[in-house]
């Protein structure tokens, strides 16, 4: 049932379907009993079919017709069944379904108010405009229908006042469905008023609604201001059972009203925070995994605004051996938060035990995790290398590769710790993974601290003559700063090395960035040996870690509290308020994201005067800006595209130095806002914009820059900002400017490399 | 129509709407949609494939022993989702609704298909597809939750349960295994609705289950790093019309740990406790007693969690020797003791023990005298699984294991085994010493005074013990 559906399957598909018309015109009416005794229409099982092929994503609309005459039956179940299919189809079917109005007229009279009911629930589902005023008639009558059954599903309409009325009505349910119907009608005013009687209305009355219907009502209380402190602490005494419900998302509803009322009053926020712990970890306990992670969320947000909050409950997160690894992988990010002075030593001990286990993405999440402990409780950090040390010696690639990263980072965090318990790294050193990101690493500690080392020299000379094993350009630029800065520490031993190297790096097909940096390393050791020392001495203190908690959250998340907006943390807004558009996406992946640029007016008048190209109709605004959703949208609809190369000169080596500021600076400069930026492998890639003045015109360009091979990939796309109609002599303008932007684009590309 | 969309996504940003767009059943193996049900109109028709895609491109990117986590969002979709005995129940919404809430509603759709139709299985969806679509179409309404009460949805329901053949019921009692405690019980697994003209006196029966799960983990030296006991108490009732039932429990227990404990000093002290919705617990406080109004079906009346002192049910001693002639042996031993009453049994009880990578093979030496007793040896995974049935309480079982490594064995491959973890079951008992000790069910107009059964389970949810 995917997209490369097999043409066998679909004829047999659709031979079924036929067939199943066939058969649902000649079934009968008549009640039978089945094999099993039980009493059903001959045409039931076939509707039933309809359905199944319908959940298997198989065209059924076909059967429309067929269908509608089936549900004007005695049979209940057949009905229900009926409808379902109605309701589904309507849209692919809108012109048939005037056959099945006729139905619902009649149903809507029926005796029976479970029919009534049915039919008024399938018409209102139905979401085609065309049928509104069947449905607003239908529902005036049904408002007044004696049964609550009916009376339930009426109330997705109109008539507000009559809504606030019904409020009032003995049954729940109709209560709820009534606060839903307000909460829709009133979306403009921001859903129902809850005023102070409405407010305590509901809180008296809401031991009577089922817990589906307090997780809606305690939602709409949270709207509710309470006028005085007094009036809070009722509302918290009379929600105070509902912390111990059994369905979860009444607590977290709850929580979330106690947390909002405790807002306003300092003296008692702890014990409000105190009170929602014990709910929330037998949770934890107890809940499926999907509620214990959605929990583990809740919890990071609780402890960022009471740190103490669960510092003396950190047994509760440690790993059970059944939960999934998404449960853990939370569960590890919660004890990197609530360690103390105190538990510290016990936690790293607990996540050291999950280091040598299968589970690879554990393993590095939880060497990760003390790695960050460490770096916020300093008491704990020899007690952490130690783990580490004894980890290191049961070589096992993944951990070994892992713990050598990690290490680098203590290193900028106090080197005088580590340096004494670098003496296993040439017993170890064999098991490292060199082509990830441990190999550089790796290099890195070797050097900077691991320079007293005897075997020093003779690993880096291992390493440099099986250089071809390790092409990787990070690995290269470290291996050539390592064994320099090694060099001015023990010259003797590493002079005919550091020669040996500089050569292979200098040859002509070796990547333009390594020949650089050797050439750069050669010069400066040539030029002044003592300013090497200095600059190298520099360079191992330069890059101290801030060690400050990361772990930082706001305020707003609190509003986010028990909704899914927040277990995507960060990406919320993204994910819920609008659709990802797709620049940003690959944002996160690959790109190191660049703010969209809105020139503020200071820029504009420092901004150089727009550069004419051409002629003079060609004038780019400097003050465009768009956003990358719409960027995503008329990347998507612009018709008018063309992909090119230009292959840049080779006059200067400055190419390999370009980074992704120079180049933004140029574009920047020349009116061309960058929507999104990044380095990929060889790549520079950034995304583009530009308007032009008198047309406003919208020109879209995705650049690659590949230095190694000197050439720039660009790909460009013209249109109109908004869309609709393109007129004839709009469509010459267009091609006329794209014209003129890939010119405008070449000149400034082939500038960069002056 | 293109009105009424506009409405719904500018909602997202006033308040939650707690609203579904679809509920689908996804059968992940062959990819089949058993069930799916739209009730918003306002996502793609093609999510189960969407979800399936994803749930491919994890695996392929993160590997099979990476699960993906219960959430989601594919081009502004949001899926819920949660697997069942195999099977992904899911949820997809556009709205910022309560993960809780969603998530809660997913479980209580598959206990209440279980109720209907007596088991959960693939072929039992497909047999019982319109009754499920029955039980669908009244627990949600356009998206907004209606009710889960199984009374309600009886009067709504008109579609006669379909039993599975006998011999599929295997497949689903393997899955059992892997959830012990729920469920146990073949006559148990009836739908609570029959046929209308077919009820019977036989319906007249009520099971309560005392399940406690226990969390523990040992440190090397033998301490205990953590203790903890999640008690649930789980009603299956057949009864008609919600009878009053009067259930009492052990007097000594003490709620909450703030409350001092000083007279008596073998209380049993509850952190925390939480009980359904049918439950009456106002003596709860002092007689420890509560009134149950069950609504027919699966429902868990009681939750508790106790931590701190608790008598475990087992200790675990290993000891590692490496044999100095041979650098590349090692010799692991590994002895159990079952400190439960000595007229309880251990019905199963299985230890899994991780050896070293270099692991080449394994020979053990005593295991042929007992037949209760199994040996197992995973190669690619290296470890060890030693299985042990009918474990008297108060006695002891040990195993040698010598293992034979690739290259010589150091100091460091000894933080390679381990932790051991144990799984077991243990009937007729209760780490916490909680007992029912009265059961009254008050039935209206009937003679005969209805079935009940009452079980006891201790099982294992974590239970680590380093070497």
């Amino acid at each position: 049932m995917a997209s490369g559906k097999v043409s066998f399957l679909d004829q047999q598909q659709n031979r079924e379907v036929t067939e199943l018309g066939l058969r649902l015109k000649g079934a009968s009416e008549n009640v039978t009993m089945n094999h099993m005794g039980i009493q059903q229409t001959a045409k039931r099982p076939i509707i039933k079919k309809v359905l199944e092929l319908m959940a298997a994503g198989i065209d059924v609309s076909s059967l429309f017709g067929d269908v509608i005459k089936a549900a004007s039956t005695k049979d209940l179940v057949q009905k229900k069944l009926a409808y379902m299919y109605i309701s589904t189809q309507a849209e692919q079917n809108s012109d048939l379904v005037i056959l099945a109005v006729n139905t619902f007229q009649n149903d809507l009279r029926d005796e029976n108010p479970f029919v009534r009911g049915l039919a008024l629930r399938t018409l209102c589902s139905m979401r085609l405009i065309d049928y509104v005023p069947y449905m607003i008639e239908s529902l005036n009558h049904a408002l007044i229908d004696s049964s609550a059954y009916v009376d339930e599903h009426s109330f997705y309409a109109s008539l507000v006042d009559q809504l606030y009325n019904t409020l009032r009505d003995r049954d729940p349910e109709v209560v709820a469905n009534c606060i839903v119907a307000l909460n829709r009608i009133l979306l403009s005013e921001g859903g129902i008023a809850v005023d102070t009687n409405i407010a305590h209305y509901l809180l008296q009355r809401l031991h009577e609604f089922n817990e589906w219907h307090q997780c809606l009502v305690l939602d709409t209380l949270i709207r509710y201001e309470p006028s005085s402190e007094d009036e809070k602490f009722d509302i918290m005494n009379l929600l105070d059972d509902r912390l111990k419900h059994h369905n979860s998302g009444v607590q977290l509803a709850t929580v979330k009203i106690f947390i909002k009322l405790a807002e306003g009053i300092p003296e008692i926020r702890e014990d409000v925070y105190k009170r929602i712990k014990g709910p929330i970890l037998t949770l934890l306990t107890l809940g499926s995994p999907e509620v214990v992670y959605s929990c583990l969320e809740h919890i990071i947000v609780l402890m960022s605004q009471s740190h103490q909050l669960f510092q003396e409950d950190y047994k509760y997160f440690y790993r059970r051996i059944k939960e999934p690894s998404f449960v853990t992988l939370k569960k590890l990010e919660v004890l990197e938060n609530v360690a103390t002075k105190t538990s510290s030593k016990e936690i790293i001990n607990e996540i050291s035990g999950y280091i040598s286990g299968t589970d690879k993405v554990i393993a590095q999440k939880s060497i990760e995790s003390i790695v960050k402990i460490s770096f916020r409780i300093e008491s704990v950090l020899s007690y952490s290398l130690e783990v580490f040390m004894k980890l290191l010696e049961t070589g096992i690639d993944v951990i070994v590769s892992s713990i050598i990263t990690a290490l680098e980072e203590f290193i900028n965090e106090s080197p005088e710790k580590v340096g004494g318990l670098l003496s296993v790294l040439p017993s170890v050193w064999t098991s490292i993974d060199l082509s990830s990101q441990a190999g550089p690493a790796f290099l890195n500690l070797l050097t900077t601290v691991g320079y007293e080392i005897p075997e020093a020299p003779y690993i880096l000379e291992f390493l440099i003559d099986d250089l071809e094993n390790y092409p990787a350009t990070s690995f290269r630029l470290q291996l050539l700063n390592s064994t320099a800065t090694l060099f001015l520490h023990r010259p003797a031993e590493c002079r005919g090395m550091l020669a040996k190297l500089f050569k292979y790096s200098m040859e002509p097909n070796e990547s333009l960035e390594i020949r650089e940096r050797a050439l750069f390393l050669y010069r400066l050791l040539q030029k002044d040996i003592k300013k090497a020392q200095e600059i190298f001495k520099h360079q191992c203190c330069a890059s101290k870690k801030n060690s400050s908690n990361n772990f930082k959250m706001k305020d707003k998340h609190l509003t986010k509290f028990n909704t899914i907006s927040l277990l995507y943390g960060k990406y919320s807004e993204q994910y819920l308020v609008e659709p990802t558009p797709d620049v940003s996406k690959r944002n996160d992946n690959q790109f190191f994201s660049s703010p969209t640029h809105n020139i503020s007016e200071f820029d504009e008048l420092i901004s150089p005067q727009p550069q004419h190209i051409a002629k003079d109709e060609f004038t780019l605004s400097s003050t465009a800006s768009i956003d990358a959703k719409k960027f995503k949208a008329c990347w998507e609809n612009f018709t008018e595209s063309c992909e090119f190369e230009i292959s840049l000169s080779d006059s200067s080596t400055s190419l390999t130095s370009l980074t992704l500021d120079d180049v933004e600076a140029v574009f920047e400069e020349n009116n061309m806002m960058i929507m999104a930026s990044g380095s990929s492998g060889d790549y520079l890639k950034f995304f583009l914009y530009a308007q032009e003045i008198n047309s406003n015109i919208l020109m879209l360009c995705e650049l690659k820059l590949n230095l190694n091979l000197k050439l720039a990939k660009i790909n460009i796309k013209i249109g109109y900002e908004t869309y609709g109609i393109i007129y004839e002599d709009q469509k010459m303008d267009l091609s006329k400017y794209s014209e003129f932007f890939i010119q405008y684009l070449t000149k400034f590309i082939k500038e960069l490399t002056i | 129509m293109s009105k009424l969309r506009e409405v719904t996504q500018n909602s997202v940003n006033i308040f939650n709407s707690e609203m579904i767009s679809q509920f689908f059943i996804l059968s992940p193996q062959r990819g089949d949609t058993l069930i799916f049900r739209d009730y918003r109109h306002d996502t793609p028709r093609d999510v189960p494939d969407l979800l399936l895609d994803r749930l491919k491109t994890w695996q392929k990117d993160h590997g099979t022993e990476l699960d993906p986590p219960p959430i989601f969002n594919v081009d502004g979709v949001n899926f819920l989702f949660t697997n069942v005995q195999g099977l992904y129940f899911v949820c997809t919404t556009k709205f910022n609704v309560s993960p809780f809430m969603i998530y809660e509603l997913l479980g209580r759709i598959a206990t209440l298909i279980k109720d209907f139709c007596g088991i959960l299985s693939e072929e039992c969806l497909r047999l019982n597809s319109s009754l499920v679509y029955e039980l669908l179409d009244e627990i949600i309404d356009y998206g907004y939750v209606q009710t889960t009460l199984t009374d309600q949805l009886k009067s709504y329901v008109y579609e006669d349960p379909i039993p599975v053949k006998r011999e599929n019921i295997i497949i689903n009692s393997l899955a059992k295994l892997k959830a012990p405690g729920t469920n146990l019980g073949s006559s148990r697994n009836r739908p609570i609705m029959h046929s209308r003209d077919e009820r019977s006196s036989k319906q007249n029966e009520i099971y309560i289950d005392m399940i406690e799960q226990i969390v523990a983990s040992f440190a090397s030296n033998g301490m205990t790093v953590r203790a903890e006991i999640n008690g649930s108490i789980q009603v299956k009732s057949f009864l008609q019309e919600n009878p009053e039932i009067r259930l009492g429990l052990n007097s000594n227990i003490v709620l909450g740990r703030d409350k001092v404990i000083s007279s008596d000093k073998y209380g049993i002290v509850f952190d925390d406790y939480k009980f359904h919705d049918s439950v009456d617990p106002t003596d709860f406080d002092e007689y420890k007693r509560m009134i149950i109004f069950p609504p027919e079906g699966e429902t868990t009346i009681m939750n508790y969690r106790i931590s701190g002192d608790i008598s475990l049910p087992f200790r675990v001693f290993p000891t590692l020797l490496r044999v100095p002639r041979c650098p590349n042996r090692m010799e692991v031993t590994i002895k159990i003791r079952a400190d439960v009453p000595e007229d309880k049994f251990v019905s199963k009880c299985t230890l899994t023990v991780p050896l070293p990578r270099i692991t080449q093979s394994v020979s053990n030496e005593n295991t042929d005298d007992y037949n209760d007793q199994s040996f197992q040896y995973d190669n690619r995974a290296k470890i060890i699984i030693w299985t042990i049935n009918n474990l008297k309480g108060g006695t002891e079982q040990s195993i040698k294991v010598k293992i034979t490594g690739a290259t010589p064995f150091s100091a460091v491959a000894e933080l390679e085994v381990g932790p051991i973890s144990l799984e077991f079951d243990i009937p007729n008992y209760t780490c916490s010493n909680i007992q029912i000790r009265k059961l009254k069910v008050y039935e209206k107009n009937k003679s005969i005074p209805p079935q009940r059964w009452i079980r006891y389970f201790t099982i294992s949810e974590s239970y680590t013990c380093r070497v």
